[in-house]
């Protein structure tokens, strides 16, 4: 069989090279589908079926890779959407609780309206178990000087500003071992001293000392600045006594305060940087 | 060891430091047991310390302190800085000398560093504000409890890129 080609190869091609222009002259000098030409279709016909059937399913799979890329191009463009979203809802739900701050600011300011407040937000807070401080982005440029009281929206007393920079201030909150307020007890109105205990300060509670031995204050009763000397603003909502013991002396009272601040969840504080001093 | 080689060194060990700095921030202060969180700080300079003796931590340490003190407001301005400076000069003294650097040293100059940190909070508290002394060390002794466990586990972190950079 190898050597019928190699003998007669020439011949062969040249027999076919010349059916198929005698083919083509037939077919054209034909008029309409002639017999040969019909043949030569029913033969083909199965072929170029095959053919087709290749050629589509090759055209389907680039069509498919099309298609993919397309979806994924797609698929990119609404992730991006989504992302954007997703951005703008955690914008709006900041703003949102941002707008809600303000709303009881306010309520707050009509109620006292000898306070002036500077909003800050809390850019870190003390790592350490020994102290309890926070800073802020608001500092000497924006009227916050050291002394000034600091509370949240509600105001209830955070703390008290112990350094302030140009553009930064630390506020040492009222759990701090550093931190002392002159104070009284609201519904008695009998003026102690509120500070901060290292053995209390990582439970989140403050003492209340010099509680004098016939003291009537009882567990709940609210605590608030004395405002005395003029130095801090009076009124403002320290926390409620927890617990009322007795010192080592055994002539007064101390008691445990819980601060109705939760220094853990706050996020924007309000300086009061001035205040109208009641005499 | 070349320049580069030591500006490498120290820029591997100052990125392991960022990590923990960051786990710290970002989860050891919020997984308070007993009303106290592990505190890690103090033992990054020691272990630095351990592994590369006590002249080039000593820079480590500063410049630790420094980012630190940048990074969170402490009793007083600079606290961090001098805290682990000396923390890295005493676990220097210890390290090699005394124990030979391994996991035990990693222990005691964990619990040596924490102890001195806290020593001088206290010191500083003695002029800054009030504090009973037996609560200063019950703190000291649950943050020491609470904190020691992590001190192989910073000091294998280390000892990994040490050696790693000290083979290439």
């Amino acid at each position: 069989m190898k050597n019928f080609f190699t003998k007669n190869g020439i011949i062969l091609l040249t027999v076919i090279t010349v059916l198929a222009v005698a083919l083509c002259i037939v077919s054209a000098a034909s008029r309409g589908t002639g017999f040969v030409h019909n043949a030569l279709g029913v033969i083909a016909s199965p072929f170029r079926a095959a053919g087709g059937a290749v050629t589509g399913w090759v055209s389907s799979i680039s069509e498919h890779f099309e298609s993919v890329e397309s979806l994924q191009l797609e698929n990119d463009e609404l992730r991006k959407q989504v992302a954007e979203l997703e951005r703008q809802l955690r914008q709006a739900q900041e703003d949102s609780e941002e707008n809600r701050r303000l709303r009881t600011l306010l309520n707050l300011r009509q109620q006292r309206q000898d306070f002036v407040f500077e909003s800050a937000k809390i850019v870190a807070q003390s790592s350490s178990n020994w102290a309890s401080t926070l800073t802020l982005n608001k500092g000497t440029s924006a009227q916050v000087a050291v002394g000034d009281c600091v509370v949240n929206e509600e105001g209830f007393l955070v703390g008290v500003i112990t350094d302030a920079g140009l553009n930064w201030s630390t506020v040492t909150t009222i759990l701090d071992t550093s931190s002392q307020l002159g104070s009284k007890v609201f519904r008695t109105g009998e003026t102690t001293v509120a500070q901060g205990d290292l053995s209390l300060m990582n439970s989140g509670f403050l003492k209340l000392s010099y509680l004098a031995d016939e003291s009537s204050a009882i567990n709940g009763d609210l605590v608030v600045t004395s405002g005395l000397g003029g130095f801090y603003p009076s009124d403002l909502v320290i926390g409620s006594v927890d617990a009322i013991y007795t010192d080592d002396n055994g002539l007064t009272k101390y008691a445990v305060l819980q601060p109705k601040v939760s220094l853990a969840d706050l996020t924007q504080v309000f300086v009061i940087v001035d205040f109208q001093v009641i005499d | 060891m070349t320049q580069r080689d030591l500006t490498i060194k120290w820029a591997f060990f100052s990125c392991a430091a960022l990590f923990f700095i960051a786990l710290q921030q970002l989860v050891l202060n919020h997984l308070e047991i007993g009303g106290v969180h592990p505190y890690l700080l103090p033992m990054l300079p020691a272990m630095a310390v351990i592994l590369e003796g006590q002249k080039e931590s000593a820079f480590f340490a500063v410049g630790m302190g420094l980012f630190c003190d940048l990074l969170s407001p402490a009793v007083i301005p600079c606290f961090y800085t001098i805290a682990f400076l000396v923390c890295s000069l005493l676990c220097g003294l210890l390290a090699g000398r005394v124990i030979m650097p391994g996991f035990l040293c990693s222990f005691v100059c964990g619990a040596l560093a924490m102890v001195m940190t806290d020593l001088l909070q206290m010191l500083f508290f003695t002029f800054y504000g009030s504090f009973s002394f037996t609560d200063a060390l019950l703190l000291m002794g649950k943050e020491l409890l609470l904190s020691i466990a992590a001190a192989p586990l910073i000091f294998l972190v280390f000892r990994r890129i040490s050696r790693r950079l000290h083979n290439e």
